[in-house]
């Protein structure tokens, strides 16, 4: 349960910044403390957010507070908060509720009732929550716990004559509120099919605002290619497919209409879908042998959905026929990843527009448009030790999150495109990729960051860098030792419980910066920490009742900048500030 | 002169044979086999083309240079064939290409419910399986064909072609939401006198039922065990029957060193049945368990052995062919054991012969009533499976809990007869489908065959017996068992009684496919 913690200290060991003693103490005050059992206690009540009433019969699961951690760039929650297991506690028909917990420290509690979404004490954009602090002078706490209904969308999906489409790919998409990372995205959050009818639901939403996106093929065109025993000869009056569609009707992701839902709302989205003729993408792949004998490899042909950080369907090749050629029919027009899986194959994906009309031709055995990238390291190994390369995971700008993932030893948001590049210099790698803006994000060393990136025959600016054909080299520059930061923030003289803490780079307005900015929200006593933290200038907000404020809005959050409070982060530090929250 | 060719016809061998001139427009319709409206934007297949209908249902093929042709219709929502089980090609040659061609589509079933618990608040989130009866040569079984799960109003829908189902809900050891158990439930609910009752739904046809699981809050029943394996519990398999009948497999955890055994269930009075092992030595435990309103344990499992019943095979003294030609195991008759009764989301209903060692085969099989199912092997046919002086094929095998020392005996015999005939489709001779259903009980309840396009057919490895032979146009399977399911056909079902070395000859009225609406 306490990876972070964990992961933490094994990273202050190896390091041996001298900042582990701090960091225990710092940290000790919220940390789950083994003590005297039945002392500390979570007692409460249960409401429905929207009519108030007590929710009964609900089921509370408690588990340590895992606080998020950056590995890269990246947010994501470290451990798993624990998930329906006969650890947790029923509640009354009256809602009440009376968890026991083992020790002191912070404590992430959970609602779950039939017919509600399954939530966090005060949680927001499905990330943040209050975490529930018990000390030895604290030891039990009563709380008002608002859960809200679950939120529906459901609809029908039709085709052009009408006729309803079946098992259409129906998902749920978030818009992202802040995006802490210069790429705009698109969580996916649930998905569903359509019945005979063509209707689907989606449900189990919590409140926010989403976009829907339909992905399905014309039944018709589907079944004359399944007869055709896969000969892409389907009579052009058949041959059509359907482009991705967002609600209300668009593949434009930014036209698409944002849905916003309160807690228990249903709302209706239907779909009119329009083929469009079939696009043709003939891929000649070279076939490498082994010991003369011809070894069978698999193109993968990916669509790419702008904004869809993991596209959900994935067109898997056919066998090659004669002379390694490759047939893909029923593509609706756009962009592609094609990449190729078997034995051998270390080239790195092509990402490929594919238009209506003829046939197009992908020749693999000569790439005429990549760009040849190396790059190399400086500033590793400064810290001693550990002298791994770190996987640098190129995320395309345009595509909507894929990339190319370089080394690392693991597969990441662009596990796909793994490729452990050709080693010349121990600390160098080298791989083809498509020209386009990328933004580099480390990945599998979270205890290094990058600095910045110096490049040939390429364009950098901050973490982002834009290649063009040829051939470039990157030199990323790295250095060791996050920061963190810990706090306690007041508002008019008493703790500000379940606030919006905004660490916000003073380079914020540089859409290119290297520093980030990073959000927590309070505990129930005030306090807050930030682990991971890219050392560097920052100013700290802290924002009672603010999780509605738009701090995307540059001069929304100018007005409470000129409030915050400036600190340096210097690497490995930790450093402990308290702040005055200040209203929304 | 156009005429109209029936969907199906295997055109006669005309005298226009494969020397045809082939049509210059291939054309026909598309029709709705329920309410006999044309059916548009249906996908017609013709050889390598392929063509949607128009709104009146038609379709054509121009500039056409083919003198036979394969047809398929596909349209979601409908099935191109009564029976499942058929082929979706139809084969149209000679003259008849010229000709109309009128393609039947037949439409889906859908089988929707609300799952609701007995206090009434709708179930989300519950799987859902609809099960088929299903008839062919191996008799009567029960195969999953729908799975789905419910909406947040409890709600269900599943497409399924028409036909005998039963409708089960998936148990659910913590339901996400609430936090309690959910017990299975089943339509028909299985009661000790109509276990076999299905839910019969007709194409087009659509049927709600309301499924209501028993909830409850999960307690944790602690069970021991007086022989567990050296191994572990690798494989052991627990279920718990309630006293509705309803069977559920339980996620057990084996805990501590002492080989204790931890489930949950809710409220209750249940059967519990442990099985460890695999295929040759499985031991099986049963417990009676009362549930109160909390923990309990003390449960034991005593295992016992599942005795093997090894099967011998023996040949009929009247048989005349060479010893050395009999198979020479049971694992060459295609025999098995099958248990009408068995939950299939819990175990499968069919139990196939295990290697005892060496040349021995038989069947490890738990406690319960089978029955016996055997093709025969090259010329010979399974003339009668005993145990001791009970005949298998009539009576059925009965398990009971701790026997021992059975041995079950297949006699064969080479002495078979033979069955020929013609059958025709409206006065003309068809390429039809041919079933002889056994009269008395027999390990090859049915037998089924093609016409060929003269409409002749002939069968010369016959067990001798009488039979009930009828032809349909199309494939049509049907409850064999039942005498019942062919009386609403009784001008086209002929007899034949099928003697050793002889020849019984029959001519047939086939019953043509439009008349077969599911």
């Amino acid at each position: 349960m306490k990876t972070s913690s964990l992961l933490c200290r094994m990273v202050a060991v190896v390091f041996g910044f001298g900042v582990m003693a701090a960091a225990g103490q710092g940290r000790g005050s919220v940390r789950p403390q083994a003590a005297a059992a039945g002392k500390y206690l979570i007692t409460g009540t249960v409401i429905n957010s929207v009519d108030q009433s007590p929710v009964p019969y609900c089921r509370m699961t408690v588990a340590p507070f895992a606080r998020r951690g950056f590995a890269g760039n990246r947010q994501f929650v470290r451990g798993n908060p624990m998930q329906g297991n006969s650890d947790d506690v029923a509640c009354d028909e009256h809602g009440h509720f009376s968890v026991p917990v083992p020790s002191a420290g912070a404590w992430r509690l959970s609602a779950s009732a039939r017919g509600f979404v399954t939530q966090a004490y005060e949680e927001h954009e499905s990330t943040f929550s209050t975490a529930i602090v018990l000390s030895p002078a604290k030891p039990t706490i009563d709380l008002r716990f608002e859960i809200g209904p679950q939120a529906v969308i459901a609809g029908v999906v039709l085709d052009e004559a009408g006729e309803p489409v079946r098992n259409a790919q129906v998902s749920l998409h978030t818009v992202a509120a802040g995006a802490e990372s210069g790429v705009a995205r698109s969580g996916l959050r649930s998905t569903a099919q359509t019945d005979d009818r063509g209707r689907y639901e989606l449900a189990n939403i919590a409140p926010g605002r989403y976009r829907v996106l339909v992905q399905a093929q014309p039944w018709y065109a589907t079944q004359a290619r399944a007869q055709s025993n896969g000969a892409v000869s389907v009579d052009p009056p058949l041959d059509f497919s359907y482009a991705a569609t967002w609600f209300p009707g668009t593949d434009d992701m930014n036209q698409a209409e944002p849905i916003v839902l309160q807690a228990g709302e249903t709302r209706q989205a239907d779909f009119n879908l329009t083929p469009v003729p079939s696009a043709h993408l003939r891929i000649a792949v070279p076939i490498p042998t082994n010991g003369g004998r011809p070894v069978t490899v698999f193109p993968i042909v990916q669509p790419l959905i702008p904004g869809i950080t993991n596209p959900i369907s994935m067109q898997v090749a056919r066998p090659g026929d004669v002379q390694g050629q490759m047939e893909f029919s029923g593509l609706a027009p756009g962009r592609y990843r094609i990449s190729m899986a078997g034995p051998g194959q270390d080239r790195g994906p092509t990402i490929l527009e594919v238009k209506q009309g003829a046939v197009q031709v992908l020749d693999l055995n000569s790439r005429t448009n990549g760009v040849k990238v190396t790059i190399q390291f400086d500033g590793l190994g400064k810290g001693g030790g550990d002298s791994r390369l770190p996987g640098v995971n190129f995320v395309d700008t345009a595509g909507g999150g894929e990339g190319w993932l370089f080394g690392g030893g693991f597969g990441g948001p662009g596990g796909s495109g793994f490729r452990r590049g050709s080693v010349g210099r121990e600390d160098e790698r080298t791989m083809e990729m498509s020209p386009g803006r990328y933004e580099v994000v480390l990945q599998g060393r979270p205890d290094l960051y990058l600095t910045g990136i110096t490049a040939k025959g390429a364009e950098a600016a901050g973490r982002y860098v834009t290649l063009a054909a040829g051939s470039a080299t990157l030199t990323l520059h790295v250095a060791n030792g996050r920061a963190s930061l810990a706090g306690v923030a007041m508002f008019r003289g008493k703790p500000a419980e379940g606030a919006m803490v905004l660490l916000a780079p003073t380079t914020i307005e540089d859409p290119n910066s290297i520093l980030i900015p990073r959000r927590e929200q309070t505990n129930t006593d005030g306090g807050f920490e930030l682990d991971d933290v890219l050392p560097g200038q920052y100013i700290l907000v802290v924002i009672d009742h603010g999780w509605h404020v738009n701090w995307n809005d540059a001069s929304t959050l100018r007005g409470y900048l000129t409030q915050g409070v400036p600190l340096e982060l210097m690497a490995g530090e930790n450093v402990k500030q308290n702040v005055d929250a200040q209203a929304p | 002169m156009a005429g109209t060719v029936a969907l199906s016809a295997v055109g006669q061998t005309t005298s226009a044979g494969a020397n045809a001139t082939p049509p210059a427009e291939v054309r026909g319709e598309v029709i709705n086999a329920v309410t006999g409206s044309p059916v548009a934007r249906a996908l017609v297949r013709f050889n390598s083309r392929a063509a949607l209908t128009d709104h009146d249902g038609h379709f054509a093929f121009p500039q056409n240079t083919d003198t036979t042709g394969n047809f398929m219709v596909v349209k979601p929502g409908f099935t191109a064939s009564s029976d499942p089980l058929d082929s979706q090609n139809i084969f149209v040659q000679g003259d008849q290409l010229g000709g109309t061609i009128r393609l039947l589509l037949y439409p889906e079933a859908v089988l929707t419910g609300t799952v609701t618990s007995r206090d009434g608040l709708p179930l989300q989130g519950i799987q859902v399986i609809a099960t088929r009866s299903v008839y062919d040569e191996a008799g009567s079984r029960q195969v999953p064909s729908g799975f789905t799960g419910t909406d947040t109003h409890g709600n269900f829908r599943m497409p399924v072609p028409a036909g005998s189902y039963r409708l089960s809900t998936v148990s659910a050891a913590r339901d996400r939401y609430s936090g309690l158990s959910v017990l299975p439930a089943t339509v028909p609910e299985k009661t000790s006198s109509n276990a076999s009752e299905n839910i019969r739904i007709h194409s087009g046809e659509e049927l709600h039922f309301d499924l209501r699981p028993v909830t409850g809050v999960p307690h944790t029943v602690t069970a021991s065990s007086d022989a567990l394996p050296q191994r572990g519990m690798g494989f052991m398999r627990i279920t718990a029957t309630t006293t509705g009948g309803e069977t559920m497999q339980l996620n057990a955890l084996s805990s501590g060193s002492r080989g204790e055994i931890k489930m949950e269930l809710p409220q209750g009075r249940y059967t519990l049945v442990a099985r460890n092992g695999g295929p040759g030595a499985v031991s099986q435990a049963e417990a009676a368990v009362t549930v109160p309103d909390h923990d309990i344990s003390g449960v034991v499992f005593r295992f016992a052995q599942v005795p093997a019943i090894p099967v011998e095979i023996q040949v009929d003294e009247d048989s005349i062919a060479d010893a050395a030609q009999v198979p020479s195991s049971a694992s060459q008759l295609s025999l098995t054991l099958q248990n009408d009764q068995q939950d299939l989301l819990v175990n499968d209903s069919t139990i196939r012969l295990t290697s005892l060692g060496g040349q021995t085969y038989g069947f490890v099989a738990s406690p319960g009533s089978y029955r016996v199912l055997a093709r025969g092997s090259g010329n010979w046919y399974v003339k009668s499976v005993a145990a001791g002086t009970s005949d298998l094929l009539q009576d059925g095998l009965t398990v009971a809990a701790g026997s021992s020392g059975m041995t079950i005996r297949v006699t064969l015999s080479d002495q078979m007869g033979s069955v020929q005939g013609g059958v025709k489709l409206n006065g003309t001779p068809c390429a039809c489908w041919v079933y002889l259903v056994a009269t008395r009980p027999s390990a090859q309840p049915v037998i089924s065959m093609r016409s060929n396009a003269d409409g002749g057919y002939s069968n010369s490895r016959v067990p001798p017996g009488s039979y009930r032979v009828v032809a349909f146009e199309r494939r049509h399977s049907f409850n064999y068992a039942d005498p019942a399911s062919l009386s609403a056909f009784a001008a086209h079902v002929g007899s034949v009684t099928v003697t050793a070395a002889e020849k019984a000859s029959l001519d047939l009225d086939a019953i043509p496919a439009a008349e077969l609406i599911p």
